[in-house]
């Protein structure tokens, strides 16, 4: 920032029909010295080419491993308000609900000890406050924890479980996600709080292969919600659909396995090819519906690219009933959790070690059998390498 | 081996590479399981320094368990 006060470069940000962070910054700056020098630091940083901004790792509240992530400014004396500028999750609520009034609690304790800046909500889920010193985050804490909240992952461990907004408002929904969501973050609070894997898990639900959460590309373990029978078809619903739009170009040509054929009176469908990928019933919701018998395929190792590549979730369950308590799901966890805390190498991620260690070294550990499901690609190498435990 | 034994070998070892190397929990719970301790054990002999403020844990790419001091980062409060 220049010392007139001046933001050129961020204001160039500000241009345009869509949202702008700037202009929400500028809003919180009004009222804090916090915001106020977020921006001036950030013009610098612009200006310089360079992050003005250190890592802290050892702030935290006590006897929790995560939930803060500390950041200092390397130009202490020339903006104060950001000497200090350190994050605070806070574990979202299932399908993010939120009352106004709960809300209105929690941004009046972020507007007493911090710089009145939220991101609603991080790429995990969390509601992430941005801003604040070391000695204030007992009090935040505190504050928040004697209204309900508590605060979120971070570090080697389970990071904040989410989900989408499931049964609750999605007629699609094959699991009641919201359900599944709370109840494994209730199992695992000392797995949420206490790192001690080799590096983090993200869980996510979504109630049906559409994804709303991301799973498939973000989450260590991605649980999906799916049917195992038949797609259920009003035919004379899709004959109303055909009114509107060409099923055979919009619907049958785009399934991914071409297992949907229209005469133009019947949609006939090859249910044993279906994928269940929800384009058909996205398309026609009226006409076509999930089946009854519903669970959730579970699928292991999504992750961005941070120590190697970007890899996407494969499927290690094709099906499992999921009912209250959830224990078959808490099992598997636990035993894949085993398995990665036994052979995981220092920030090696589950979908790594898999890749490394091959599939066969955790199926062997968690007691999951082979499935075809379970191939991601074709063999390449024609050698089939038996173990001798096989061969015996 | 008893809790209070446990801590005080958890304690004695986070002591002895504190500003050396980074002991992640897992560390901490191969060495001691090596002496005849349980990982149940460890884990609870941790939870309980966390608890007590003896021990905190940090993050540098990956969570470690450290003796509370001021680091290098931090700049003082105003």
């Amino acid at each position: 920032m220049s010392k007139d006060g001046k933001t050129p470069m961020l204001d160039d940000l500000e241009k345009g029909a869509w949202p702008s962070f700037v202009k929400e910054i500028k809003k919180a700056a009004v009222k804090s010295n916090t915001a106020k020098d977020l921006l001036n630091i950030l013009e610098r940083s612009y200006r310089d080419k360079v992050t003005h901004w250190k890592h802290g790792g050892i702030v935290g509240v006590l006897g929790y491993g995560g939930g803060v992530i500390g950041r200092y400014c390397d130009l202490p004396e020339e903006y104060p308000g950001v000497a200090h500028f350190h994050t605070v999750r806070i574990n979202q609520p299932a399908g993010n609900y939120y009352t106004s009034n709960a809300l209105r609690e929690l941004m009046d304790i972020w507007d007493k000890y911090g710089s009145g800046l939220t991101n609603m909500h991080g790429s995990t889920g969390d509601l992430v406050l941005l801003g604040t010193q070391t000695d204030k985050l007992e009090a935040i804490f505190a504050e928040t924890t004697a209204k309900g909240w508590d605060l979120g992952g971070s570090g080697s461990c389970l990071r904040t479980p989410s989900c989408c907004v499931g049964n609750s408002r999605c007629e699609f929904s094959n699991i009641d996600s919201m359900e599944i969501c709370d109840t494994l973050t209730h199992k695992f609070q000392d797995e949420l709080h206490r790192p001690a894997f080799p590096y983090k898990f993200k869980i996510k639900v979504s109630g049906c292969a559409n994804d709303c959460t991301a799973a498939i590309a973000r989450a260590d373990m991605s649980i999906i919600g799916t049917w195992r029978d038949d797609i259920r078809i009003d035919q004379a619903e899709v004959k109303n659909c055909s009114k509107d739009m060409d099923i055979k170009t919009e619907v049958c040509d785009m399934c991914p396995t071409h297992c949907m054929s229209w005469d133009g009176s019947t949609l006939k469908i090859n249910n044993k090819d279906c994928t269940r990928c929800m384009h058909c019933i996205n398309r026609m919701p009226k006409a076509l519906r999930p089946g009854k018998e519903k669970g959730a395929t579970i699928m292991l190792g999504g992750k961005a690219p941070i120590v190697t590549g970007a890899l996407m979730s494969w499927v290690i369950v094709p099906f499992m009933k999921l009912e209250k308590p959830f224990d078959n799901i808490e099992d598997l966890i636990r035993k894949l959790w085993e398995w990665w805390d036994e052979h995981g190498k220092n920030r090696e991620r589950i979908g790594e070690l898999v890749d490394r260690m091959g599939m066969r070294s955790m199926l062997e550990s968690t007691g999951l059998p082979p499935v075809p499901q379970m191939v991601k690609a074709p063999r390449s190498n024609p050698y089939v390498f038996w173990s001798p435990e096989d061969v015996k | 081996m008893d809790a209070a034994e446990v801590q005080k070998k958890v304690y004695e070892m986070v002591e002895k590479m504190q500003g050396k190397k980074k002991l992640k929990p897992k560390d901490i719970s191969n060495a001691l399981e090596a002496e005849g301790a349980t990982k149940e054990e460890v884990k609870a002999a941790l939870r309980e320094l966390i608890d007590g403020g003896k021990l905190v844990y940090s993050y540098f790419g990956g969570t470690a368990v450290e003796i509370p001091h001021t680091e290098g980062s931090a700049n003082p409060q105003s």
